[in-house]
């Protein structure tokens, strides 16, 4: 766990599952977050995105399979629990304590507290140090929060749903501290959304999350470079569809779109590329795969677009 | 970590430590209202008659003060549970600052043994400094008026502070599984009150006790010559009628002495012969403490059973 020692992932689940009586929260999910980057973890509500992040800081055990942080399996979670920072999705702060109390218990609870890094926040964004924690905005608590997973000085930071109460500007301001320190300090970061646009700035991995079950889970780079949209004459679809791997496909009179995932090039004569975006690629996961993987899931789908694209 | 208890527990604290004191100071006046009477012998008579109700305070008597203290001490084992145990680790849950407290840089298991190491010791130390003035008082009252020692056995000595010791982790435990600050304070005081009303109930059967024929008769030369009074330091747990051998009950029903038959002298021995009184009890001086000691001990354990559940109900 040596700082700076390339020993193994930061993050790395096998078969992971998370079971809540007959229902699976999580399962088969297989995730491997090289250290150092910044991951984006989507999904619609439900999907099983906190499940996750609370397998990932040890607030939750695993029904089946293993997940590791750091090189360090999660029943040794008194050793990890020092370098891994977690911020809930609700204010799970002591709402009674004040600004200036919650630093110091993060003091006391921390023995890598970096106090003049979360003095120095709370000045950049203005934080009422004698005021409650109550009766700040729920935009005020999720920086405080943050901060406080910040200030701990991890190694791995897991951040649920951080960005759903603060407003664009702070947003932006907190996104870029969080890129600073996670190049300053080789910081691996996994952030929950279920808006795309928030994470499309900050991430460079993204794991795709459906009804329970990881879709894909890549680097951006790679993703762009794997998947190609194509437009071409309907009556040669079989052909490209038998030798591709096909994501999404859809017609419209003589015409087809196919989305394909293949590192090879694809040269057809009749089929030209266009241009791609990550959204189009995360909608088509989710839209194709629930169709068909479960059909009762597809009915929450609309909802789930209309999130990404607002 | 002794900092956050600190910070959540200050005030009660304050308020603890004040009641204490309050409690300890009236104790204190009433011992020495009481053994002041020693010192007037135109007062002394009510030692005598064992009826003394002495003025302590103006609207407090020394009989008040006991019956208050008979009333309210069963009372605090259902305090310290439902107001210091059961939210313990139910308010966390409810208000969700588990997901802080224990994402922090020590286990849960750590958080939750300094919570009960510390949360106990005050217990313990506290209640402990009140069952000693209260224990010490209770002799005095013994001595000044006729109530049976017996009566304030569940309040007085260790089985006061091993009580309140269960009631506290009792109500951590139902904390844990209920995981709402309301319904496990509204579980605890439900399912304390059977727990309590059986402990006050069984602890006289946790020691063999004594047993003693014709309890209550006076006999001299083998004839009965009067009926005696129970002995108030004896806690007297059965009565029952047995034969010839002084151990096998017998069925009233069945008269080995039918009176249409028998008469006079023959009924009267007869009688002598094959009914007995066989009385089970513990006597003050005899059983108290070994009782207080085997209570002390099941409420320990008890406790040590909570507090087991409560360790794998928070690490799962």
């Amino acid at each position: 766990m040596d700082r700076g020692k390339v020993v193994s992932n930061a993050l790395h689940a096998q078969q992971l599952g998370k079971r809540y009586g007959a229902h699976w929260a999580l399962r088969n999910c297989n995730i491997q977050l090289p250290r150092g980057c910044i991951a984006g973890l989507v999904g619609n509500n439900g999907a099983g995105k906190t499940t996750l992040l609370h397998l990932a800081a040890g607030l939750l055990r695993p029904s089946t399979g293993s997940i590791e942080m750091l090189g360090t399996p999660s029943h040794n979670m008194a050793m990890l629990l020092p370098h891994i920072g977690f911020v809930a999705q609700e204010c799970s702060l002591y709402r009674q304590f004040t600004v200036s109390e919650t630093l110091i218990a993060g003091r006391k609870l921390n023995p890598a507290w970096d106090e003049s890094l979360a003095r120095s926040l709370v000045d950049r964004f203005k934080l009422p140090l004698k005021q409650t924690i109550g009766k700040l905005s729920g935009g005020q608590q999720a920086l405080v929060a943050i901060i406080m997973a910040l200030a701990k000085d991890p190694e791995l930071l897991l951040l649920d749903e951080p960005f759903s109460n603060i407003d664009p500007l702070a947003k932006h301001e907190i996104g870029k501290v969080i890129m600073e320190l996670a190049f300053e300090r080789s910081l691996t970061i996994l952030i929950s959304s279920h808006v795309l646009a928030d994470l499309e700035a900050l991430c460079d991995y993204l794991i795709i999350l459906a009804a329970s079950q990881v879709r894909l889970a890549d680097s951006i780079e790679h993703i762009m470079e794997q998947h190609k949209l194509l437009i071409g004459p309907s009556e040669s679809f079989d052909a490209i569809a038998t030798a591709y791997p096909v994501i999404q496909a859809s017609h419209t009179g003589r015409q087809s779109t196919v989305l394909l995932r293949t590192d090879e090039a694809v040269s057809h004569p009749a089929w030209e590329q266009q241009d791609l975006a990550l959204e189009t690629v995360v909608l088509a996961y989710l839209a194709t795969q629930e169709s068909s993987w479960e059909a009762h899931a597809s009915s929450i789908l609309p909802s789930f677009q209309k999130e990404v694209f607002s | 970590m002794i900092w956050l208890i600190w910070r959540h527990y200050r005030w009660m604290l304050v308020l603890g430590i004040l009641a204490l004191l309050i409690l300890m100071a009236l104790f204190a006046l009433n011992v020495s209202t009481m053994n002041a009477v020693y010192q007037q012998p135109n007062e002394a008579h009510c030692l005598q008659k064992g009826d003394c109700n002495l003025v302590v305070l103006p609207g407090l008597t020394t009989r008040t003060w006991y019956s208050l203290v008979f009333q309210s001490f069963p009372l605090l084992p259902f305090v310290v549970g439902i107001f210091l145990g059961a939210p313990l680790l139910a308010r966390e849950y409810e208000k969700r600052t588990h997901l802080f407290v224990w994402t922090q840089s020590m286990s849960r298991t750590r958080w939750l043994s300094t919570n009960l190491m510390l949360l106990g010791s005050a217990v313990v130390l506290g209640f402990g400094a009140l069952s000693l003035v209260a224990t010490w008082w209770s002799f005095v009252q013994d001595a000044t008026f006729s109530f049976s020692p017996w009566s304030t056995f569940m309040i007085r000595g260790s089985v006061l502070v091993a009580n309140v010791l269960f009631g506290l982790l009792f109500g951590v435990m139902i904390g844990a599984i209920v995981r709402r600050v309301l319904p496990a304070m509204v579980i605890t005081l439900v399912l304390l009150i059977p727990l309590q009303i059986a402990i006050w109930n069984g602890y006289p059967y946790l020691f063999p006790p004594s047993s003693q024929l014709e309890y209550n008769w006076k006999i001299v030369h083998g004839e009965v010559v009067g009926i005696l009074n129970d002995r108030l330091d004896d806690l007297i747990l059965s009565r029952e009628t047995v034969g010839a051998d002084g151990q096998t009950p017998i069925n009233v029903l069945d008269n080995p002495c039918p009176d249409d038959k028998l008469t006079g002298e023959a009924l009267r021995q007869c009688n002598e012969k094959n009914f007995h009184e066989l009385v089970k009890y513990h006597r003050f001086n005899e059983h108290f403490w070994p009782l207080q000691l085997a209570t002390t001990a099941l409420l320990l354990t008890l406790a040590a059973l909570c507090t087991g559940v409560t360790y794998w109900r928070v690490r799962r």
